[in-house]
């Protein structure tokens, strides 16, 4: 069975061994909950991450966190290891924050005040006291902002998550050349708005 | 090659660094003797690609751990483990309440036993003396397994969990 665990904490990359993996997949869905406390530690990181990236906001990212665990947990029994684990979560991951988004679509006000609060109503001093990261921190929120939210999943998964095209084929169920086109039309997006978010941060 | 047909690579496998090497020199030929293609090239690094790159990682915040613990069902392993944990459970009770109900069982058992012993053999019906010792032990067990129940050693089976297991 081809597979493996991986440990992806702040750039740091490890592999397991893939029957070490196998067994701890298998004792928490035994109820083993260390084992399932390990499965979190692994990849809480970039479900949280991902999350984040796609909504766009802390507390939705925590919410879906919280439901991506549970459902891997209760469909953990399930798991039958035809694709990594990494990919099964990060699928569950992706589809747990458009679901969110859709569902709460109609509360739009919120994310305005998110675009505020992180963009355009610092005062010109305050944003040149912002360190770099946390101006480029700004930028990236308004650069996905003007983007759909299946678009933004693309570039995070490949930017960010330095996902393979083949990987997030996998990821987000559809072909390759799909991928390929997904990534075209929202790499064009962002160049085609950025001057406008640039001049906003500046 | 023509310009747009480079640029759709250039923006997609060529910015992601998926392109063979074959194409990877066609492309950068082109790139040399092609200034607006070059311009467009460091603009989709500088604008899509180099910025999502750069973005660290935020640590995930404390207290989802627990969130997510709470949500969990309870554990159903193995049948043994399950069941055990079952009977403890239904059978937990907290230390004052516990001593506040040994206190009232040792009363309740003496009662009976002032009952028993001092009633006369026919007024209880069919009871004979064997029946009599019977429900004593009973008494008594049920008492023991109260005992039992607060320092009790792994391995060691009450008699109702033991009534799971055989
Ligand atoms: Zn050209």
């Amino acid at each position: 069975m081809k597979f493996q665990l991986i440990y992806a904490q702040r750039g740091k990359t490890r592999f397991m061994h893939n029957n070490q993996t196998e067994e701890v997949i298998a004792r928490a869905s035994n109820g083993d909950l260390q084992a399932f406390r390990d499965i979190y530690d692994a990849y809480s990181g970039f479900v949280f991450n991902v999350a984040l990236r796609v909504t766009r906001h802390r507390e939705d990212a925590r919410e879906i966190t919280q439901e991506v665990f549970v459902t891997v947990h209760n469909k953990l029994k399930s798991f039958r290891y035809q694709s990594s684990l990494r990919t099964w979560m990060y699928r569950v991951t992706v589809n747990a924050s458009l679901n969110y988004i859709k569902k709460h679509a109609s509360l739009k006000s919120r994310t305005v005040a998110y675009d505020d609060a992180l963009g355009s109503s610092y005062s010109r001093d305050y944003m040149a006291e912002k360190s770099e990261r946390e101006h480029n921190e700004g930028v990236i929120n308004r650069l996905l902002g003007m983007l759909t939210p299946e678009q933004r999943a693309c570039i995070v998964l490949r930017s960010m998550e330095g996902l393979s095209y083949e990987e997030m084929a996998d990821v987000l169920a559809i072909d390759v050349n799909a991928v390929r086109s997904r990534l075209k039309r929202a790499r064009e997006k962002l160049l085609s708005v950025r001057k406008e978010v640039l001049e906003n941060e500046l | 090659m023509n310009c747009e047909r480079i640029r759709e690579i250039i923006i997609t496998d060529y910015a992601d660094g998926a392109v063979t090497d074959a194409d990877a020199r066609l492309i950068k030929e082109h790139l040399s003797s092609c200034r607006e293609c070059r311009k467009f090239e460091a603009l989709v690094q500088s604008s899509t690609v180099a910025p999502f790159q750069r973005l660290e990682r935020e640590d995930v915040p404390p207290g989802i751990w627990d969130a997510i613990r709470e949500q969990l069902p309870e554990p159903a392993p193995g049948r043994a483990f399950s069941l055990r944990a079952a009977v403890s459970r239904l059978f937990f009770v907290p230390r004052p309440a516990l001593l506040a109900l040994s206190s009232v069982s040792i009363c309740v058992a003496a009662a009976l036993l002032i009952y028993f012993h001092f009633s006369p053999p026919g007024a209880s019906g069919g009871y004979n003396g064997t029946v009599q010792d019977e429900k004593m032990q009973y008494m008594a067990y049920i008492m023991g397994f109260s005992d039992t129940m607060s320092g009790r050693n792994q391995g060691e089976y009450s008699y109702i969990e033991e009534m799971f297991f055989e």
